[in-house]
Formats: C-alpha cells, structure tokens, sequence
C-alpha cells in the first residue's frame, strides 16, 4: 500500500521511469485512485516544463570585452608575480610521495612575539612600490632567469627546511600513506598545516601564491636575511593570511604546530576539490 | 546555444582549444563566443542576479584562460568549462565577501526606480513569439529564481543543468564527479524540494 507521501517523494523519478517494476506497478495503482497525486504529477510536469521554457539569458555586447580586460589586468600581475615571487616559493619535490594531484607550498615564518617589534621594522611599503614597478618593466626578461633560480633554490630546500619537518610535510601530503604507516607527527615538528579544496588546483597555487606575497610583502626585505625562505611575520598577520585562504576553496586547518620555537612553517596542502569531505 | 549568425563555426572546440593552448587569442575568444551565452544564463540561473551572474561569467572565462594551458581532454571543453563555473558559484558567497558586494537588479524585477516599468529581461530579451507565454515565462522565472535560493548547492546544480540546460545525466555526472546515480537522485529531490518551495512562496 502506498502512502500519498512515498508517492510524492518517488514522482520525479517514475516520471524519468527510472523506478523498478514494483515500486512503478504500486505507483500506478495509487495514482489511479488518487486525484491529488495525479494533480501533483501533473503540476510537476508543468514545473518541469516551465524550466525547460525559460529563455536563455542575452548576452551584453561588451561582455567578451569584460573578459579580455580581466585577463589582461591579471597578465601584467601575473608577469611581476613570476619576477618577484617564484624565487621564494617552493614547490616541494614530494610529488612522486604524494598523489599526483598534491601541490605544496612551504613558507618558513619566523614568529615574532608582538606588535611592538613589527614596529620596530623600517617602513617597506614604499621601497616595495619602487622596487615592483622597477621589476615590472624587466619582468618578462627576467622570467626565464627567475626559473633557473628557482630550480636551484628548490634544491636548496633541504637545508632551508629542517629534515623532520619535511618528513612530516610528505607523510600529511600522502593521505594513503599516511594511513597505512601512520605516521607519527606528534614526535616531529609538524609544519601549520592548511588543507584547500580548490576546483582547479594549478590556478589556486598561482592564486594563493600571489595572495601569500601580498600578506608578506611588508616583511619581505630583511637585510639580516640570509634565507630566502624566512619571513617575520605576526601572529595577527598569520591569522589573516589563514582567513584569507578561504576564498581560494573549501578549506580546512588540519592541525596546529606544537612548537614552541621561533619559527613556524607553514605548509599548504592544495587538492583538487573531488577529493572534499564537503562536498 | 551557438549563434546561426556564426557561419565560420568551423573548427571543433578541440581545436580552438589546442590553438588556445599555443597562445592563439583569437581561438579563446571564439570560445568565449561559443558559450558566453551558456555561461552568462547558467549564472544568471545560480546566483539570480544581473550584474553578479556577469561577474561569475567573466570570472569562469577569466579562470579558463589562465587555466588552459594545463586544459588535459579527459572532459570536453564545455563539460570542463561547467565544472569552473559550478564550482566558482558555490564558492561565490566567500568570493563575494572579499571582492565586493553588489546587490543589483533581477532580469525579472523592474528595472530602474519605477515600479511599472518592464522587467528588465522583457526590455532585452529576445521576445518569445507567444506573449501569454512570455509572461508564464517572465512570472515564473522570477519565482523560481527566488524559490532556488533555498535549494543546497548540490541539488540546484543537478536542476539547473538538467531541467533547464537540458544536459544529459551522464554530462552532469562529469561535470560534478558525481555517479549517475547521485545526481539523478539529487534531481529528483531537488525537484521536490523546488516544487515545495514554489508552492510555499506563491
């Protein structure tokens, strides 16, 4: 016997006929007695068919224009993005550990105690606007040099980056493997893990990568800074940084560093969005 | 929705695609062309708002183009081009937060400041050849674009492009790395919870 209510609930699909034998035979009768399902099917026909009517939206004539700008806009930044920030970013070589879909990026942070010592730093934002229209004008000559840069500093990375950390960073990159060994984090210094679902991985990583260096730009040219990889930053811009992060996708804050030691690293782990718990 | 006018449609999406990937502008916008529509009115139907609907189409471009280069042809460039915008409109609340709000007018709401004036959709739309069914049309899109704010992100993305961009299960699961499975029954409660709501708001 079927309830008004269960056939509500099954139209839609014995309208598709996607329902079996059955359930579509325990329908038929009760929609042959029943006047009121048989209105709600047919004012689900109508719904369906009003949607199927609706008139497709037109298209102003400036729009590819709009689109075009936007590229444009963003090519200019993207060209000073590749001259000035590829040096620092890492994209860890633990791909063959992780799933091919994994990238990473790590920022080593040192952390400050406060705000009075942020004051205590020189004025940068000035030098940064000359020193990023002068990089500008020679980005697109440089991009080239900046990559072989990069490729060196990559291989760097071991020594920028403590071997216990990195340990860590490859085991939270490989979720499988993770499981199945189980790696114990709470023996290593675990890097500030940010997990990101981004619909188009690639694109986030060039996306969050311009996010972080507009967060960091203050505090990119330490003189006393040997390590390219080292940025001093607050706790409050931290945290801002992290807020940040939720425009590029669904967003998690795996765990937090226990250290207690003056620097931080910063490892965000950034998948495809399929992969989401969230969605 | 390609448009009749465009006679020298001949190249497939694959290969626009490719020429697009060796830096030729003019492939991308052919492409562009060739779904601006599409984009422009699933949008529309998403976030039900003129100006915002534009901002996500131009922002889906914007993020193809960036993103072709590394464009693999597991997905057709249509179904990869659903997948962006999908994804972008359900992140767009956060999105939004950060880059501006804007509240802005309804196709289907007056335009301007009068009150009697047409809406905006009938000023600029192409108009359906029957009038009684224009304004069927124009009443209901503007209930069922309030009604599918109400509806979760998943079943409004499984109605919206099959009840009314007409995609076929099996396009829609790859548009949403769904099984078939899920997304007919995410259409059929998504209907469901449609009707009810329309039933409600009436």
């Amino acid at each position: 016997m079927t309830t008004c209510r269960e056939c509500r609930d099954q139209l839609s699909a014995y309208r598709e006929g996607e329902l079996d034998d059955p359930l579509r035979k325990a329908l038929d009768a009760h929609l042959a007695g029943c006047a009121e399902c048989r209105a709600q099917l047919a004012e689900l026909e109508q719904m369906i068919r009003q949607m199927k009517g609706l008139p497709p939206i037109p298209v102003p004539a400036d729009f590819r224009s709009r689109v075009w700008q936007r590229i444009e806009k963003e090519s200019g930044f993207q060209r000073l993005r590749r001259a000035i920030l590829e040096p620092w970013y890492l994209k860890l070589p633990v791909e063959a550990l992780a799933t091919a879909a994994v990238v990473l990026l790590v920022v080593q942070v040192v952390r400050v105690t406060g705000p009075e010592k942020m004051a205590t730093a020189p004025p940068l934002q000035e030098a940064y606007e000359q020193e990023v229209s002068k990089m500008e004008e020679k980005a697109a000559a440089k991009e080239a040099q900046n990559l072989q840069e990069f490729r060196k500093r990559e291989a760097t990375l071991k020594e920028a980056v403590p071997a216990d950390v990195m340990d860590t960073a490859a085991g939270l990159a490989a979720p499988a493997a993770r499981r199945s060994q189980g790696v114990d984090v709470s023996s290593m210094r675990a890097p500030l893990v940010f997990r990101l679902y981004a619909p188009d991985p690639d694109a986030a990583r060039d996306a969050v990568k311009v996010f972080i260096v507009e967060k960091l730009k203050g505090n990119f040219e330490k003189t006393e800074n040997s390590n390219p990889f080292l940025f001093q930053i607050s706790a409050d811009r931290l945290n801002e940084l992290r807020d940040g992060l939720f425009e590029f996708g669904s967003f998690e804050q795996v765990f937090e560093s226990g250290t207690g030691e003056d620097s931080v690293y910063i490892l965000i782990e950034i998948l495809p969005e399929r992969d989401s718990q969230l969605w | 929705m390609s448009n009749p006018s465009e006679g020298e449609d001949l190249l497939s999406d694959e290969a626009l695609v490719r020429r697009a990937q060796r830096g030729d502008k003019t492939a991308f916008d052919d492409l562009i062309r060739r779904y601006e529509q599409r984009v422009i009115t699933v949008a529309y139907r998403w976030v039900g708002q003129h100006e915002d609907a534009l901002d996500l189409a131009q922002e889906t471009f914007f993020r193809a183009y960036r993103a072709i280069s590394g464009f693999r042809a597991e997905a057709t460039f249509r179904t990869w081009l659903y997948q962006i915008l999908i994804n972008l409109a359900r992140n767009r609340r956060r999105w939004y937060a950060r880059h501006h709000i804007s509240r802005t007018v309804s196709w289907d709401q007056p335009a301007g400041e009068d009150p009697d004036a047409p809406p905006l959709g009938e000023q600029v739309a192409d108009p359906a050849p029957d009038p009684r069914a224009r304004a069927e049309a124009a009443g209901f899109g503007e209930r069922v674009r309030r009604t599918l704010e109400e509806i979760p992100a998943e079943m409004k993305s499984v109605v919206i492009l099959r009840d009314m961009e007409e995609r076929t299960y099996e396009e829609i699961a790859r548009i949403l790395k769904q099984p078939v499975g899920t997304v007919k029954s995410r259409l059929h409660r998504g209907r469901a919870l449609l009707k009810e709501a329309l039933e409600t708001e009436k």
